[in-house]
């Protein structure tokens, strides 16, 4: 019996044991995984660096400009001053004022108003992705409701609490698990708005008071992996038909005409980074005012701004359509995306999963969207479509793509075109003086208020370049204005006046041929410049120049004659040609005839009516599979990006041989740091590390690891609109004279990017750039995954609030100033997501055709300013395909045009990719093709934080004696370290201080536990087996 | 055999072993739902968590020799099940805890969130089972 009870024991523990060994070894596995994330929430150090006591030089080689120019406790208060008043600028000079009828604006400074709307109790601050939320750090905020208290109305309490108490959500509310209370971004707008009864309920609070304003605000929340809807349910008892997500529902319109009902005066607060439709508010409105997402502090500024305090001077940088629908990028996009037509087929030959999940071991195809809108979104498509309309010819004026079915007419199209913004003044501009060059186009305004208010006023120029014969016969697309530059004149008095200078870089003017040119070139004819109060202004005030009966002042043009140029701009940084390199990305490269671009030389027959479904063929298919690497098929468009890995000799002994794992270095970083990366001595310092701390060398993640003793761990930002920085900051502690890390909670979230953008004012723009850069070196941050220089292709694109524009003009205009201001305090800006991450919809694998021109002078653009002109030490890649090749693994896009075209000396590293150590080293997984993403010029994998993706590269090398892909890796990890080199990660380090790699205390309790439980088990299974072996011999001796 | 002789022989630690199994079952049930609803196919999960069903219903007939041997399959087969959906899918309920969709499909969280509580219960039921008798 005893032994019988001795065996239920043992039995019982073994069960125990085990479980808990597998346990630690599953668990440990996802923890060791995700490394840099564990490492960074329990902020566990992965390396110590051992001070050498006798080094006396000044080790801050990053100084902070903030304040008296110390990183002292003391001095890090006025940090917070400025970021606050940044953030308070960004929405004082960005947002716009679109409609103020009878002086509807300002307000009494003591007027009594009431807040209407859901928004009022859920004012979208910002939306979520990457960066400090507001509410993780609720100690910066300044909450709408306390900032319109602030500015001295008073405001209706009653109100507030009850619409706090009120049943509508903006998303989808779930209590998970009990406890755990989550609202998330689902794109709709249904039921995010109170019924008309709940505002009739609680009209007695503002029936004797609060009646000196309504104050309606309307919000739209899209989220990082979710598009707003182009096809959202109404609210209960609207439309039974679909209606966009960006289009009024019931409710809210049911509110707006209970306000007009019940107030004098309705102001309407636009309290969405998407553009809404504007024409049935405008109907009930006497002011509305574009906040866009104001981030911790800037509901202040749209507070003193309704007060009058702030004279508004954004605007807008986008077009506000009338039917949100109506633009033809929306046919083959965001929600809308239309699966492969032969998906099943494409899945089956991949041997794909049968349905799509995010980073299964499968490509990710899915859906593929044609941009068959060509160069033709934002203003490009409304404004040229307009000038043509009065050009006459060319169908602009037929039904097709009208949103009412009759003739396409701009009033029925436009409700506020892209730069429009009203003043509580009014300003003169007169263009004075118009200077051309070889290079440039300087253009001298003098800007007069001739208000009875001081104001600041946006000056922007535009241009119209020649479409012609050459440009029809060669299929160049051209837009018939396009933004040219921008300024801003100081704050003027009534009565004085300021000169604004904007300085046009002509390469702005060239068009991209790529039939005949294959090339930029400037067109042949005359070119116009025009400012405007918005881009229809200046677009009119050139056709009045050009004598068709418009609207327009011709004393606001200028001209000149330009010659056809094709050499200019044949060249790009360092001599490298600028050519096609993106034929196969159009889906009539693969399929011919398949599809008709839009173009303006028939707007009728070109329009698209009906989505491009795509089929795609065998070899499109080979092409999805994302394995390119040393093809041996000659007609395969890839077969020249591993040319240089096929003719290589180099074995991988030889290559390995190079890495002499020195334990005393000769050279360390901070001796590197203004070592420009061609010199050779970056190889001599990247050969002192052993071969298997490279691949470290190509991680990535919020805490990044030391690669060997060559550099220490250290932290990253991410964001946008805001740095993300939670790590600390140091300081110099005035008693023991060192360093020390404290922590002062997160850092803030300014303004959404079209604020940003829309305020048209250079410092402003640089300044975010240096405080988000300040914010980082404080922490000695290497690089912030910022920016957000992709396009508002549609107003439906989920991460919009991070991105900047539809014109890819001003997006290249904004990136510059931000870039380099950023890149000045020693922190590096690495720019998102390097490109057409146009969409949230299937971003993971979402396969997008576009024609050449429409890339290079749409998506690439955008982000050339950032890039190549201002000289971003990094950048992160996008998610998306281009044509069908992921933009990480795109030789063509992070080689030829990145390297090669802009000359790009920074890292490249790509969006979020998963250690998925198992299909990494089978090749197999759209995120795991680590010799395509090397040899495509990816330096690093996001999230990757032990450089799994460079040990399995290593490691294959290794199988297959491929010296050459040894030698790629470990040139990733020298583009890293040159970074890191350069950046504040270097200050508080000597040259003669040693990096020693320290084990984070948890990955020693993992192995622990690992041991104990597995020993542990194991005993008590053989004490099991024991106990059950010795009663099987005594029972058999019992029989014996 | 009789059978209702042999119910009443069997004690409660066998029929809370019984529980868990039945939660197995349950989680068994979920997990072909979740897969159908785009959820990782795994089959290592269906093997495990069918060997713990399977070791209780052999318990029901056999408690001789061996039997502690056969009652540790329930329990660690259970665990295996419930660490290996984990191990693929984690990052459902990741995305669902920060409200965002890049690791995986949040939309699915819940399933996952199910069935590794099922298939903890089971176990914990099922380890009891292990140290006690499972006949009168």
């Amino acid at each position: 019996m005893k032994k019988t009870k001795m065996t239920k024991v043992f039995s019982g523990l073994s069960s125990v044991f085990t479980i808990l060994f597998a346990i630690s070894m599953v668990g440990g596995n996802i923890a060791l995984d995700n490394a840099g994330n564990v490492n960074a929430a329990l902020k566990t150090p992965t390396s110590m660096v051992v001070k050498d006591e006798n080094a006396s030089t000044d080790t801050n080689y990053h100084k902070t400009t903030i304040g008296d120019g110390t990183f002292t406790q003391k001095n890090r208060e006025n940090l917070w001053k400025e970021a606050y008043e940044q953030n308070y600028n960004e929405m004082k000079e960005g947002a716009a004022l679109l409609k103020n009828d009878n002086h509807a604006l300002p307000l009494k400074k003591d007027a009594r108003i009431t807040l209407l709307g859901h928004a009022t109790a859920a004012p979208l601050y910002d939306c979520m992705a990457a960066g400090t939320r507001v509410s993780y750090a609720p100690n910066h905020l300044i909450s709408y409701v306390d900032a319109m208290k602030n500015a001295g109305f008073a405001v209706n309490d009653q109100m507030v609490e009850a619409l706090k108490a009120g049943k509508a959500v903006r998303g989808k509310e779930e209590i998970l698990y009990g406890f755990y209370k989550s609202v998330v971004a689902t794109g709709s707008a249904t039921g995010s708005e109170e019924p008309i009864s709940f505002y009739e309920e609680n009209k007695s609070s503002y029936a004797n008071d609060y009646q000196d304003a309504a104050i309606v605000m309307f919000a739209r929340e899209g989220a990082e992996g979710t598009d707003i809807k182009m096809d959202d349910d109404d609210d209960v008892g609207g439309s039974t038909e679909k209606i966009s997500g960006l289009a009024l529902h019931k409710n809210e319109l049911d509110l707006l005409k209970l306000a007009r009902r019940d107030f004098k005066k309705v102001i309407v607060l636009l309290n969405s980074p998407y553009q809404l439709e504007t024409e049935e508010i405008n109907e009930y409105a006497d002011a509305v005012l574009y906040v866009g997402a104001p981030g911790h502090r800037g509901f202040q500024a749209v507070a003193d701004i309704l007060n009058g305090t702030v004279n508004p001077s954004g605007h807008l940088s986008d077009t506000y359509a009338v039917n949100s629908l109506s633009s033809p990028a929306v046919v083959n996009s965001g929600t809308r995306s239309p699966e492969f037509g032969n998906l099943a087929e494409i899945r089956n030959k991949l041997g794909d999963p049968s349905s799509y999940v995010a980073y299964s071991a499968g490509e990710n195809v899915e859906r593929a969207s044609v941009q068959v809108e060509n160069i033709y979104f934002g203003y490009r498509y409304y404004e040229t479509r307009y000038a043509d309309t009065v050009y006459g010819g060319r169908g602009a004026d037929s039904a097709a793509g009208s949103s009412n079915g009759s003739a396409w007419n701009y009033a029925s199209e436009v409700s506020y075109p892209f730069g429009y913004g009203l003043s509580y003044t009014t300003f003169e501009q007169k263009i004075t003086d118009f200077k051309t060059s070889d290079d440039e186009i300087k253009v001298t305004i003098e800007v007069k208020n001739t208000g009875d208010v001081a104001g600041k006023s946006a000056v922007q120029l535009y241009m119209q370049t020649p479409y012609g014969d050459y440009e029809i016969k060669n299929g160049v697309e051209k837009s018939a204005i396009e933004l040219a530059g921008f300024g801003k004149s100081k704050e003027l008095k009534p009565g004085e006046s300021d000169t604004v200078t904007v300085t046009v870089d002509k390469y702005l003017l060239a068009s991209y041929d790529q039939t005949n040119v294959k090339g930029y070139y400037l067109s042949e004819g005359v070119h116009y410049f025009a400012i405007g109060e918005n881009v229809h202004d200046a677009l009119n005030n050139i056709l009045a120049a050009q004598d068709y009966d418009v609207d327009g002042n011709s004393d606001q043009v200028k001209s000149y004659h330009q010659a056809f140029d094709s050499e200019t701009y044949k060249k790009g940084e360092n001599g490298v040609v600028v050519t096609n390199r993106f034929e196969d990305r159009d889906l009539n490269y693969w399929l011919p005839g398949t599809v008709t671009y839009l173009s303006r030389n028939d707007w009728a027959g070109t329009y698209p009516t009906k989505q491009t479904i795509v089929n795609a063929n065998d070899k499109m298919i080979d092409v999805l599979s994302g394995k390119w690497y040393k093809t041996e098929d000659k007609t395969s468009p890839y077969y020249d990006w591993s040319k240089e890995a096929r003719e290589s000799t180099l074995t991988f002994d030889e290559a390995a041989s190079k890495f002499l794992g020195k334990e005393t270095l000769t050279l360390t970083l901070p001796m590197m740091r203004d070592v420009p990366l061609s010199d050779a001595m970056w190889d001599e310092f990247i050969y002192q590390a052993k071969l298997e701390d490279i691949p470290v060398g190509t991680g990535e993640n919020l805490a990044s690891m030391p690669v060997g003793n060559l550099s220490p761990a250290f932290n990253n930002g991410d964001g946008c609109d805001s740095s993300m920085v939670r790590s600390g900051y140091y300081v110099k502690n005035d008693e023991t004279g060192e360093d020390e890390l404290l922590n002062d909670g997160m850092t803030l979230r300014y303004c959404s990017g079209s604020i940003l953008a829309g305020s048209l004012n250079t410092e402003v723009i640089a300044n975010r750039g240096r405080m988000m850069g300040e914010e980082a070196l404080w922490g000695r941050i290497m690089m912030i995954s910022g920016g957000g220089y992709d396009l508002h292709r549609t107003p439906f694109g989920g991460r919009n609030f991070e991105y900047k524009s539809e014109c890819p003009t001003l997006t290249y205009l904004v990136s510059i100033p931000e870039t380099q201001a950023m890149e000045a305090t020693g922190t590096h800006m690495a720019p998102k997501h390097f490109c057409s991450n146009d969409q949230e919809t299937q971003r993971e694998g979402h396969t997008v055709f576009m024609r050449e021109q429409a890339f290079r002078q749409g998506s690439l653009r955008a982000f050339e300013g950032s890039l190549r002109v201002a000289k971003a030490g990094g950048l992160m890649g996008s998610f998306e395909r281009i044509g069908m090749i992921w933009a990480s693994a795109d030789y063509a896009l992070n080689t030829e045009v990145l390297r090669g075209e802009w000359g790009f000396e920074g890292f490249n590293v790509t969006d979020a990719s998963k250690n998925d150590e198992e299909n990494i080293y089978k090749n197999d997984g759209y995120f795991n093709h680590s010799f395509e993403g090397f040899v495509a010029g990816t330096t690093n994998w996001c999230f990757d934080t032990n450089g799994v993706h460079g040990k399995a590269a290593i490691d294959l090398a290794r199988e297959n004696n491929d010296g050459y892909m040894v030698m790629k890796v470990a040139e990733s990890a020298k583009y890293w370290l040159h970074s890191i080199a350069t950046s504040p990660v270097i200050n508080g380090l000597s040259a003669t201080d040693k990096i020693i790699s320290v084990t984070p205390w948890w990955q020693t309790a993992i192995q622990a536990i690992r041991i104990s439980t597995g020993i542990l088990a194991g005993l008590f299974v053989i004490a099991t087996i024991g106990c059950t072996v010795y009663s099987l011999v005594k029972r058999d001796k019992k029989e014996a | 055999m009789n059978f209702a002789q042999q119910l009443k022989k069997k004690t409660i630690a066998y029929y809370i072993g019984v529980l868990g199994a039945i939660l197995g079952l349950v989680a068994l049930i979920v997990n072909i739902v979740y897969v159908g609803m785009g959820g990782t196919n795994l089959p290592l999960v269906y093997l495990c968590i069918a060997l713990g069903i399977a070791a209780i219903c052999v318990l029901f007939f056999y408690d001789g020799i061996g039997s502690e041997i056969i009652s540790m399959i329930a329990p660690i087969g259970f665990t295996l099940a419930a660490l290996i959906g984990l191990d693929s899918d984690y990052g459902n309920i990741v995305d669902k805890l920060n409200g965002i969709r890049m690791y995986g499909n949040p939309d699915l969280a819940t399933f996952n969130i199910v069935i590794a509580t099922l298939l903890i219960v089971a176990s914990i039921f099922t380890v009891v089972t292990c140290f006690s008798k499972k006949e009168k």
